[in-house]
């Protein structure tokens, strides 16, 4: 268990994982909700800072399952049809963007998405990943693969 | 065996982590703010209803006319402050009357006329009964699709029936701030002002617009108010 220290020593605990963490956010809910996801995730684990263990686990793991449970919260409150996007009316996309991969990860089943959001998208090891997934690194890497194949099969891309 | 697949995904992945806006700050002022995880109703709806508070009288009670047309009393005590009522778990800046500073924020792009607020949006939600002489009081919420500093400070509108009024947003108490201090709307990031506006003597149902001020078509929004005087039903 760890000593409640000040907001302070709070901040400069988390500070290392905020890249890491608001990436998984923006994995999860619409880009406009991000911030806001992170940032009760960050008052969730403030208040729940005294019972991180770190024998159970790194910071990074509990921090992200707790962006993953206020993600949750958030997309189950937001009913269908009341979040109004800002849409920038200037923007294209970009050249280089691979739309049709990022249409395909959304097909992947629950656990496969998780696994190449935490991986490639949060930039994840797949020690971690697993850590926070609660499986074994092994379980991980074949998840990968099966995430991948799936990626090609909805692709049409079965050749390499 | 090269997996084309995995060079694949990692290249989608790392074009998609550069264009990530920065992280929000961490909320050191709110963190022991208590969290709203077993709210029953929904987030977005409350806010707006939250967002039009029309302060009666003496300022003894705050009447919350709900969009739906419910209305709730709710009591305020000595010493209610107006810079943390709004939607549970949002800070509001609070309002100062603060004269106008006419900053000149035009710049022109290949011809067009574009300002530092072009990017961003405006939403508040204003309805209700006043009687003249009553303190309008709502929020208005600003939106940037990026960081953008708030130097200078601009200027906002309210038009109230047809009496408008401008002054400046309080940016000093802007609670996000870039490397170099300055106040900034980060991206992304609802930042909500509490506005306050006097009800005209102009009886019936009047219009309330909200605007940045700027040199064109700048971001705002409107509700409608039913003005009466003090004993007409």
């Amino acid at each position: 268990m760890t000593e409640r220290g000040t907001p302070g020593d709070f901040a400069r605990w988390v500070e290392p994982h905020l890249t890491v963490l608001t990436r998984y956010a923006a994995r999860q809910v619409a880009p406009a909700d991000r911030d806001d996801v992170v940032q009760e995730a960050l008052i969730r684990a403030w208040q729940r800072w005294s019972t991180y263990d770190a024998a159970r686990g790194t910071p990074v793991a509990w921090l992200l399952g707790i962006v993953a449970d206020r993600g949750r919260r958030h997309r189950t409150r937001v009913p269908a049809g009341t979040v109004v996007e800002l849409v920038d009316q200037g923007a294209v996309p970009q050249a280089g963007h691979d739309l049709d991969l990022e249409r395909a990860v959304e097909g992947l089943s629950r656990r496969q998405r998780q696994a190449v959001d935490l991986h490639y998208f949060v930039g994840l090891d797949v020690a971690t990943v697993a850590e926070v997934m609660g499986c074994a690194p092994g379980t991980v890497k074949a998840t990968l693969h099966q995430a991948r194949a799936r990626l090609r099969e909805l692709l049409g891309d079965d050749d390499d | 065996m090269t997996d084309l697949m995995d060079q694949r995904v990692q290249a989608a992945a790392r074009r998609w982590q550069a264009e990530q806006p920065p992280p929000p700050p961490i909320p050191l002022e709110r963190l022991d703010e208590t969290l709203s995880g077993r709210r029953r109703g929904p987030w977005r709806p409350l806010v707006a209803a939250a967002a039009a508070v029309l302060v009666v009288g003496g300022g003894a009670s705050v009447i919350a006319h709900v969009a739906g047309g419910s209305t709730t009393h709710h009591t305020i005590g000595p010493g209610s402050g107006p810079a943390t009522h709004g939607s549970p778990g949002h800070r509001v800046v609070p309002w100062r009357d603060l004269a106008a500073g006419h900053p000149d924020v035009r710049h022109r792009v290949g011809g067009q006329v574009v300002t530092p607020y072009d990017r961003v949006s405006a939403t508040g939600h204003i309805s209700g009964h006043a009687h003249p002489g009553d303190t309008v009081v709502f929020t208005a919420v600003l939106e940037s699709s990026t960081t953008l500093p708030l130097d200078p400070c601009p200027d906002f509108n309210i038009a109230f029936g047809t009496t408008g009024h401008t002054w400046r947003l309080n940016c000093a108490q802007v609670p996000y701030h870039d490397a170099r201090g300055r106040p900034v709307l980060p991206a992304f990031t609802k930042v909500r002002f509490e506005m306050r506006v006097t009800v005209p003597d102009e009886p019936g149902r009047q219009k309330v617009l909200w605007t940045l001020d700027g040199p064109h078509a700048m971001p705002g929004f409107y509700g409608l108010v039913d003005v009466t005087r003090a004993g007409s039903s």
